[in-house]
């Protein structure tokens, strides 16, 4: 063992020196964790064992220009979890089912999820809350979060607009001031615990969150509800596309109020129609102005010096431009008259005239800076530019038909923001919607000033147009807009529907009415315009004007702006006796109730019904007979019971209805449309009147519509009152 | 001589034990004054049994004269009762547990001692080690239950028991014996592979073969642990036995080809060396653990949060393969190092034994037996502090666990066995 003895103690020596060698490493790797990375590891080992849960803010109110409440936040529990804490899943998720509907097995496994921190429910109604919080259950806590309340959730809900399902906004000022109203979300920090024992000092903190700041509007929600009421009394008697109506105070730009046809509840905007709610039309909606635009070609011609009010001007009824003949909308045209008489009565060869002096340079500056062709700016998302026919490309016929509103497209922001320039002594305002912006405590955090963008008139000018404007409203086409003991300058419009193709399209018109008042110190600066109404009568006189008299004399009485007593009074209300044309009445016999009134209202008649039921059973008078437009056609319904069970039905007259509105009107009847070509219907088989077996099938032919591009010149430049 | 000597050397033992029964105490009360568990008095109890276990052992030895070193029992006394305590602040139930198995292992113990003392008869059955170990191996995997994934336990309805854990003494015996009987043939090498040297396959062969079919079997239980356990303390052996580097060098290649291959066909090799590079990445799932185990060695600092103020509770398997990183929470760099010591202490003297000894068996078993023990806590303790990859394997003496905690008993039997006769064979004096 000797020699051997000195061999292994050689190579136990060595293996010692590596055991040594590893103890050192060891050593060495300890205090390296301890000391070089010891404190990064415990910061690591503290985020690793707390949970931050986020709690949002209590979103912002809103309020109207006086601190009314538009829109406001009321609180909601949320109840939530910490699994470990609870010590009887089974007991307390069999507890908690009944109370909150939910399914009991769903509930226990959030229970016993390994997590620190569960969301059980989310905003739950008051009454629930209460009888969770007396069923005394451990691991289960509340949160206060919020909801969107609306006092008036029908009031200016394009303007305010929506949240969604995280509070955040997604349209209107909700959206653009997203980020004022949201204000910082608190927290809910729990320390996790791997083993269920309570941690030593655990923590299971709750740090509120702050709340988001308030806005106060310039709107007026008393004006803003007058608004509305005329939007209604618009939609109730014309049925119309769309219809705006805006107001301003024209001496700062403020909005005061502004509101929409179609419209939505803003608590229920998910069940509206996604075109209802995504688009406010009073920012966003392109249309041809019409005579309106009349003002700016009027106050550019006079501050040239290219006219003067007194200038005379002779109509014959139509002024030939290039090779085109633009026709006056009063037949057989206004003769001999001054220029201020061309203003009253809107005549079209008048302007037209003083457009073609002004020449294209001069007449794009003005309107140019009016602010067509761009946007006004106002704080709301999704606004458009309108549409201005590039000045390099434009034609003298371009330039002829601009000058009276037609071939230009504006928003109504647009041409309210420009009429107001006008009204306030030539300067473009930039349209507000927001005053302040306050924080919770009531501090005011951000306040905006009216912001003047450009003079575009000198005052005296300003005051020639507003003058020129009152003419209008007291002897000329805005009769219909004059109030009582107040100066109103304004001016109507009438301009048709440009179809897709390019061409009007009959029977469809924009009316329109915009103007201020009181005249000399303007207060209110107001647009009405009604796309598409139904019923025959479409004059922005007769549709328009009356809604602007209503709703500026409730503002201007609202607002204690002094009435002038004395004042001139027009002679008689303006209406514009068009030389009636006599309608046929359609068939309606047989159709459904609601086809039956929309056809009508179409042809330009009224409906009187008699009688219950769904289908039309007999009308007075009968197809075919010429009556007056607006003639009420007596509609006799049928009993349903009957008619379901008869089995022989008579073939309505499809005459001029689409594919789709003949399949309509015979699947209602429960007959078959064999439908050939295209267009609109122009003959069918058997014909109208014909007693035929339910089931049976209606050949009906169908021929491309006769559009006025088509068959005869390219535009009909008519323009109306 | 030897009388004196022994006198000397179990008073000496004595001494330390009632040292090691003092910390017993002080850690004791502090649990107790904690308010740790449910029944102090039970507890007092039991840790004055386990101290009393171990001092009987003590005059047992001391009454038979038995010669074996007197260091030995006192370090073991001392991981044991550090096991007892930090088990009983994580958990009672595992304390209790880990009692019981503390007095079957210190009968095991006494048994080894008492029974086996001529351990050189052991060198006859090499092959039946062999077989036992094999066959040890090969239940788990038809008849054995998976637990952290491995699949090493046999359950025995009382108890589960790891053969893993017993087959590491087996492997010990079989290299011992067989290496004292071939040393000269192996030093010597007859055939030249790469330039060395090599032993011919005959004379490698039930060697390797025994090797192999432990590494293939540990590798079908998933337990990588006992693999490289098995590997190293292999390594080691030959090492010692022949005196040849290069085997060492060849074996380490062998052993890095055989970890590359494995990285590549197994998924759970691939994850370990994933946790191990950055577990950060992998924090919620499988770095979870090792993160934790970082965490709670960071909170340490120098002398620790004190017994029962840390929060190792976070760490899973804390109770076993863990158990180091609590204690260095609670007792700090300082405690740390002192455990290291104490192993480093135990290998010492298992090599001043192994070079003591009189007879190659003796030596080669005494070397073994020490480097497996030293082995072990190394890579379990590079593994809690992501020095290594992390492998599963029980810290001797201080992790929970009855089959690791009684096999070590063992160990040290047999370790006791071979210093008991240099001392009585006057071969040399303890500790020159």
């Amino acid at each position: 063992m000797r020699t051997a003895g000195v061999i292994t103690r050689r190579r136990m020596a060595v293996l010692l020196y590596l055991a040594t060698a590893a103890l050192l490493a060891l050593t060495g790797r300890l205090a390296w964790i301890q000391f070089a990375r010891g404190a990064e590891l415990q910061e690591k080992a503290l985020e690793l064992r707390t949970r931050d849960i986020p709690v949002e803010a209590k979103r912002g109110n809103i309020y109207d220009r006086n601190g009314q409440l538009l829109v406001t936040s009321v609180s909601a529990d949320s109840l939530y979890a910490i699994p470990y804490l609870v010590t009887d899943p089974q007991k307390v998720a069999a507890a908690l089912a009944p109370v909150l509907e939910m399914d009991a097995e769903r509930l226990q496994k959030i229970l016993t999820r390994r997590s620190c921190f569960e969301w059980v429910a989310r905003r739950l109604p008051p009454a629930t809350v209460e009888k969770i919080k007396k069923l005394n259950l451990p691991g289960l806590f509340f949160v206060e979060e919020s909801i969107r309340h609306y006092p008036l959730p029908t009031l200016a809900p394009h303007v305010l607009g929506f949240t969604g399902v995280d509070n955040q906004g997604l349209t209107g000022l909700e959206k653009v001031f997203d980020a004022q109203l949201r204000g910082v979300a608190g927290r809910i920090v729990v320390e996790q615990d791997a083993t269920g024992r309570d941690v030593p000092g655990a923590i299971h903190r709750y740090i509120p969150p702050r709340s988001g700041h308030d806005l106060v509007l310039t709107l007026d929600k008393t004006i803003q509800q007058f608004v509305e009421r005329e939007l209604d009394k618009i939609v109730a008697r014309y049925d119309p596309k769309l219809a705006v109506i805006i107001l301003m105070d024209p001496r700062t730009g403020e909005v005061l109020a502004m509101g929409n046809r179609p419209s939505f509840d803003l608590t229920g905007w998910m069940t509206a129609p996604q075109h209802v709610w995504d688009r406010n039309p009073a920012i966003w909606y392109n249309y041809e102005p019409g005579s309106t635009f009349k003002i700016f070609t009027m106050a550019a011609a006079l501050s040239e010096g290219v006219t003067r009010p007194g200038d005379r001007f002779y109509d014959p009824g139509y002024i030939k431009v290039a090779d085109r003949y633009i026709r006056c909308w009063a037949d057989g045209g206004h003769g001999s008259q001054t220029f201020e008489e061309v203003v009253m009565n809107s005549c079209n060869p008048g302007f037209v005239e003083v457009g073609l002096r002004l020449g294209k340079e001069r007449f794009y500056t003005y309107i140019k800076n009016f602010g067509f062709g761009s946007p006004t700016g106002i704080d709301l998302p999704g606004e458009a530019a309108g549409i201005l026919i590039d000045e390099k490309k434009a034609t003298n016929l371009n330039l002829a038909t601009m000058s009276i509103g037609q071939s230009v497209a504006v928003t109504p922001i647009q041409l309210l923001t420009a009429t107001c320039a006008v009204a306030n002594g030539g300067v473009l305002m930039r349209p507000q919607l927001v005053k302040e912006i306050r924080d919770p405590a009531g501090n005011v955090v951000a306040s905006f000033q009216p912001q003047p963008l450009r003079r575009v008139l000198s005052p005296q000018q300003a005051r020639q147009v507003a003058d020129l404007l009152c003419s209008v409203v007291l002897k000329g086409t805005g009769r219909n807009a004059f109030i009582e003991g107040y100066r109103v300058a304004g001016k109507t419009g009438t301009a048709q529907v440009v179809g897709e193709g390019g061409g009007y399209v009959s029977g469809k018109y924009v009316a329109s009415f915009v103007g201020f008042a009181p005249a000399d110190n303007p207060r209110v600066c107001a647009l009405v315009m009604v796309a598409e109404p139904k019923g025959g009568v479409y004059y922005g006189s007769q549709v328009a004007a009356p809604v602007f008299r209503e709703v500026v004399r409730d503002a201007l009485r609202y607002l204690k702006v002094p009435a002038t007593p004395g004042l001139d009074k027009p002679p008689s209300p303006f209406t514009y006796e068009e030389p009636q044309p006599k309608v046929r009445v359609p068939a309606v016999t047989n159709y459904p109730l609601e086809v039956a009134r929309k056809v009508l209202l179409e042809a330009g008649l009224g409906a009187v019904v008699q009688g219950e039921g769904k289908v039309v059973l007999r009308q007075t008078p009968v197809a075919g007979t010429e009556v007056a437009r607006g003639t009420a056609v007596v509609l006799d319904l049928a009993d349903p019971g009957v008619l379901t069970h008869e089995q022989v039905v008579t073939v309505p007259d499809l005459t001029g209805l689409t594919v789709t509105e003949a399949a309509e009107v015979l699947s209602s009847m429960g007959l078959e449309l064999e439908a050939s070509g295209v267009g609109q219907a122009a003959g069918q088989e058997p014909a109208p009147g014909t007693r035929v077996p339910r089931g049976n099938a209606v050949r009906v032919y169908f021929r491309p519509v006769h559009s006025p591009s088509a068959a005869g010149p390219a535009r009909e430049f008519v323009e109306r009152p | 001589m030897p009388a004196s000597t022994l006198g000397r050397s179990r008073s000496v033992e004595r001494k330390l034990l009632l040292y090691a029964g003092a910390y017993l105490g002080t850690g004791t009360a502090i649990l107790f004054l904690h308010g740790y568990g449910k029944v102090p008095w039970t507890v007092l109890a039991g840790a004055a049994t386990a101290f009393l276990s171990f001092i009987l052992l003590h005059f047992f030895w001391s009454f038979k004269g038995f010669g074996g070193d007197p260091f030995l029992l006192p370090l073991v006394a001392l991981l044991s009762f550090t096991s007892l305590l930090f088990l009983y602040r994580l958990n009672p139930a595992y304390a209790v547990r880990q009692f019981a198995w503390l007095l079957v292992g210190v009968a095991s113990l006494w048994a080894v001692t008492c029974w086996f003392p001529r351990y050189q008869a052991l060198a006859d059955y090499k092959y039946l080690y062999a077989f036992a170990g094999a066959v040890a191996l090969l239940l788990p995997i038809f008849c054995g239950v998976e637990q952290g994934g491995a699949r090493s336990w046999l359950d025995l309805g009382l108890f589960y028991v790891q053969p893993s854990e017993f087959v590491k003494v087996l492997l010990v015996l079989f290299l011992a014996a067989y290496l004292a009987e071939n040393r000269l043939l192996l030093s010597a090498g007859n055939f030249k592979v790469l330039g060395v040297f090599l032993p011919s396959p005959r004379d490698w062969g039930p060697m390797l073969v025994m090797l192999g079919v432990s590494l293939l079997l540990v590798i079908f239980q998933k337990d990588l642990g006992a693999g490289l356990i098995y590997f190293a303390t292999f390594l080691a052996m030959v090492y010692v036995g022949t005196a040849r580097a290069a085997y060492v060098l060849l074996g380490a290649l062998l052993f890095l080809a055989g970890a590359a291959g494995s990285y590549f066909l197994f998924d759970h090799v691939r994850l370990r060396v994933q946790v191990w590079l950055n577990p950060w990445a992998l924090i919620d799932t499988a770095g979870y653990q090792i993160a934790q185990s970082l965490f709670a060695l960071a909170s340490g600092g120098l002398w620790g949060t004190g017994l029962g103020k840390g929060m190792p509770e976070y760490i899973p398997a804390v109770h076993t393969d863990f158990i180091f990183a609590a204690i260095t929470e609670e007792m700090g760099l300082g405690g740390a190092l002192a455990f290291l010591v104490v192993y480093m202490l135990l290998v010492y003297r298992g090599f001043l034994v192994a070079v003591s000894s009189r007879d190659e068996f003796g030596s080669l078993m005494a070397a073994g037996l020490s480097a497996l023990l030293g082995l072990q806590a190394l890579i379990i303790i590079a593994g809690v502090s992501k020095l290594l990859p992390l492998t599963g394997i029980a810290l001797p003496f201080l992790s929970y666990g009855g089959s690791s905690l009684v096999a070590n008993f063992i160990l040290l039997g047999l370790l006791l066995n071979v210093s008991h006769h240099v001392c009585f064979d006057g071969a040399g004096k303890e500790a020159s």
